[in-house]
């Protein structure tokens, strides 16, 4: 818990790491006038170093890809005259490829399907995943860290809770049937004192801890310790 | 048979050092539990090495006075002046046996009875051992300390209660009703051990009891409870 809340910073970057990295870059569609090939067409595009993903489209989609192309060309046509035989991919570049590679997929993918039978379109950014990545990371800086930290927390009450009990009735016998007295708190302050200490020294180990966060930690280890103040009844056995 | 009598209220120089005199003393203290006084004007004193009987019908307030004795309850009025073993002067240690015994039951009896292992009493604990081996062999015990609580009969529980109070080297000892589980014979070897630990270390007694046969081989002080008053203290022999 120590570490949780002095390492804030060290926690996010190292939950940050842990999310995948956008390898998808730039896309373009094709729109090849064959059916029959574009599955041959579409597993050789896809082992092509430079190519992420290819994607085949359903009809549906094609449909209005095509209707967007045309409805920007202010060109009206009716229901039937769309029931063309063609297959459509989605071709998504590798990260960061140069365009001049972009040029040579486009190359290759024309040559493979044929140049009378092959529509290419626009090369677009890839934006929208980018943009997913980076609301999650948001998220996760926003209140990712504070869910964690109650979590965490509810942890540690369960976890002293449960050798509240223990600490409890070990010192009710003790300052019973022995000479000693406040033996509860002298036992939970000798070992969250320790687990402090060294949890402290762990946290200061990895990089400088917030201070503020971590005078908050020790405020709840202060109350852990008073909590074991009370005497404890045997009827609360 | 040692004598049953309390006898070292009467040969304080021949008792351990240590504060002489009253160990308790009661002024007219009342305890009200939701309006319902348990205790009535309760006027008393008891002497150090003195062995006192505590008697009275249920409900009479016998748990409410040992209570009351051992500093777990408070009176709702008037005066009592208890040893404080903490307060330097009158370093009088306080021991109880509970009627509900407080024992784990996880453990085995020889695991409970190391509770009171108190290495500021013992030399060490060999010393401790030698100790408990005495106890629990005079009481018949030694056989059985290896049984879980949970799996001892009430009687064996009871003496185990018992044995770890003494343990403590208690200058008081504080018991109510000890012998519920034992008969006639086991009662009066209890009480046999507590007059040789009366005689050997000064210890004081005040013992609940209802065994109407341990009464009657009393031969010492006894307090009978009635309603919540004290209605008689005195000689065995006169009740």
């Amino acid at each position: 818990m120590v570490f949780s809340i002095g390492q804030k910073a060290f926690l996010e970057e190292q939950f940050l790491k842990l999310i995948p990295e956008n390898k998808a870059g730039s896309y373009f569609y094709a729109l090849i006038a064959s059916t029959e090939s574009y599955q041959n067409i579409s597993r050789q595009m896809a082992v092509l170093p430079g190519v992420h993903k290819v994607d085949v489209l359903s009809e549906a989609q094609i449909k209005d890809e095509v209707k967007g192309i045309l409805g920007s060309l202010q060109i009206n046509l009716n229901q039937t005259s769309m029931d063309l035989n063609y297959a459509g991919l989605k071709i998504i570049y590798a990260k960061d490829l140069k365009p001049r590679a972009q040029e040579l997929v486009r190359d290759y993918l024309t040559h493979l399907a044929g140049e009378g039978n092959i529509t290419l379109g626009a090369i677009k950014l890839n934006d929208q995943t980018l943009d997913k990545r980076n609301q999650f990371i948001n998220v996760i800086k926003s209140w990712g860290y504070s869910l964690y930290l109650f979590i965490v927390c509810i942890f540690w009450m369960i976890s002293l809770l449960s050798i509240r009990a223990k600490i409890a009735e070990a010192s009710y016998l003790l300052e019973s049937y022995q000479r000693k007295r406040k033996v509860g708190v002298k036992m939970a302050s000798f070992g969250l004192s320790l687990i402090f200490v060294l949890s402290s020294a762990t946290t200061f180990i990895l990089g400088m801890p917030q201070l503020l966060n971590l005078s908050l930690a020790f405020m709840i280890f202060v109350v852990g310790i008073i909590l074991h103040s009370k005497k404890y009844q045997w009827e609360n056995h | 048979m040692l004598n049953q009598s309390g006898s070292l209220n009467k040969k304080k120089n021949k008792g351990p050092p240590g504060p002489i005199g009253p160990v308790f003393y009661c002024e007219d203290v009342s305890v009200e539990f939701n309006e319902i006084r348990a205790l009535k004007n309760i006027q008393l004193t008891i002497e150090r090495g003195e062995i006192i009987f505590v008697t009275g019908a249920s409900g009479a307030g016998k748990t409410t006075l040992l209570k009351l004795l051992s500093g777990l309850q408070e009176p709702t009025s008037g005066k009592i002046i208890r040893p404080n073993y903490y307060s330097g002067k009158k370093n009088l240690y306080i021991s109880n046996v509970f009627q509900d015994l407080r024992l784990m039951g996880k453990y085995t009896c020889e695991e409970n009875l190391m509770f009171a292992y108190d290495s500021s009493i013992y030399k060490d604990k060999a010393e401790f051992m030698q100790d408990m081996n005495e106890l629990t062999k005079i009481l018949g015990i030694k056989d059985r300390l290896h049984l879980k609580i949970n799996q001892a009969n009430g009687g064996l529980q009871q003496k185990i209660a018992i044995v770890r109070s003494l343990l403590t080297r208690p200058d008081i000892l504080i018991a109510d009703e000890p012998t519920s589980s034992l008969d006639t014979e086991n009662a009066k070897r209890l009480f046999d051990v507590f007059n040789l630990y009366n005689a050997k270390r000064g210890l004081t007694v005040v013992w609940a009891t209802h065994n109407k046969e341990l009464c009657k081989s009393f031969t010492g002080r006894i307090i009978h409870l009635d309603n919540g008053r004290l209605v008689y203290s005195g000689h065995a022999c006169f009740i």
